[in-house]
């Protein structure tokens, strides 16, 4: 019996290694990092939209599974698209980040053009992810790295003066990390909210 | 009485003192020591501090040309007080690291006899050829990478995210090097974007790289980024 209990304890440890998470070679926030790169890069081959890079509002990631080789669906939203319906990009990542695909998806929600002054929008949701990456071994922005769903931009007001505020939320915890940055991409602060 | 004399003295003994204070602007502030034997000095040209110097240093930012070009003798005669100024006195050249010890004596040198294109010593052989840039990573990494690049691409710089030994380059996330796909490569798209991401950045000072440099790395990546 204990011999049973044993072997069956070690077959669950060593399953729990083998769950999606333990697999990637990048994190979550990593994959939502590369999400706005690919993104450029599509649309530097003019084969994806400008206003993807300029407009661009939201990434959520999602790990997939049974899907091999894709392991991540990076889901990129814009504010309001060039002409049309609001329309998203899904972005297909292997394990270790790199891109397989893309596809138009019909979603999103258009809402008012930031007109970002500065960055694009796109470069400022990658510095926003930049803050997790290089701080992913402290504490609670840990929780931000490996289990990260999404980054919001939007614009905000500190200190009276109009900043960029990338928002992660992860799946790890109800918190939320605001990483504020001012127009030029350069980071103001981090802040761990409820 | 005594000791008003003895103030009298002090303050002509201290205006004497502040005589001797001159301040040449032609002499390298800080570094006074850039002794060269008489016959090197008599061996510098213009094709040596060009291959030593100018080339390595100067030209990743200073290749346009606008007036502050250094991509000639001509110009780099035209801007020869500039150059001293910015080097040795406000030292504020160049802004991407520095110029070693070695370096620095050939510029001072060179600068005080007068910028000559030819050797005084009259030996006319050309200075030892670099190595042309080729299609190979060895050539790129040294001819560019090094030169324009690992100032910020380096664990400590600006551009640490993105590496750019080979590892890195082929095996990248962002796709830096797409094997006979130089179009869709990221490292071309790089170079070859005229949008504030291109790189080396223009908005830091540099230049772009020259057509020839981005034919090779084309040329490198269309063979299959082997070698």
């Amino acid at each position: 019996m204990k011999k049973t209990l044993t072997l069956a304890s070690l077959a669950l440890m060593t399953l729990s290694l083998y769950t999606p998470s333990a697999l990637a070679a990048v994190s979550n926030a990593k994959a939502i990092e590369l999400a706005p790169h690919r993104v450029d890069r599509l649309v530097a081959l003019n084969k994806l939209d400008k206003s993807f890079v300029t407009k661009m509002e939201k990434v959520e990631v999602v790990v997939v599974e049974n899907q091999a080789p894709v392991y991540f669906k990076a889901t990129v939203s814009q504010t309001a698209p060039a002409t049309g319906n609001p329309v998203q990009v899904q972005i297909s990542l292997d394990q270790d980040g790199k891109p397989l695909a893309f596809q138009l998806v019909a979603g999103g929600i258009a809402g008012p053009d930031s007109a970002w002054p500065g960055k694009t929008a796109g470069e400022l949701t990658e510095n926003a992810l930049h803050y997790v990456l290089e701080n992913a071994a402290s504490g609670k922005i840990a929780l931000f790295d490996k289990s990260a769903t999404s980054v919001t931009l939007t614009k905000a007001n500190l200190n009276n003066e109009a900043v960029a505020l990338g928002q992660v939320r992860s799946s790890a915890t109800t918190e939320k990390l605001n990483i504020y940055l001012k127009m030029d991409g350069s980071l103001i602060k981090a802040e761990v909210v409820p | 009485m005594k000791l008003f004399r003895l103030l009298i003295l002090f303050n002509v003994f201290g205006l004497m003192g502040c005589g001797y204070i001159v301040y040449d602007k032609s002499t390298p502030v800080g570094k006074m020591d850039y002794t060269l034997p008489a016959e090197k000095i008599a061996s510098l040209s213009y094709p040596v501090l060009a291959q030593k110097v100018f080339a390595p240093k100067c030209i990743s930012c200073h290749a346009n040309s606008d007036e502050t070009s250094l991509a000639t003798y001509a110009d780099i005669i035209k801007n020869k007080d500039l150059i001293k100024k910015a080097v040795f006195v406000d030292k504020t050249m160049p802004k991407k690291g520095s110029l070693t010890e070695e370096e620095l004596a050939y510029l001072w040198n060179w600068l005080e006899i007068e910028a000559p294109e030819f050797p005084q010593n009259g030996d006319l052989d050309p200075p030892l050829e670099e190595e042309p840039l080729v299609a190979t990573f060895a050539s790129i990494d040294k001819n560019i990478f090094q030169v324009t690049c690992k100032e910020c691409h380096n664990p400590g710089g600006t551009g640490k995210r993105v590496g750019l030994d080979k590892d890195s380059l082929m095996n990248s996330p962002l796709e830096l090097i797409l094997p006979e796909n130089p179009d869709e490569s990221g490292l071309i798209i790089a170079l070859e974007r005229s949008d504030d991401k291109r790189m080396p950045p223009a908005k830091e000072g540099y230049s772009a790289l020259s057509e020839q440099s981005i034919a090779v790395i084309r040329k490198w990546i269309a063979n299959g980024a082997k070698d």
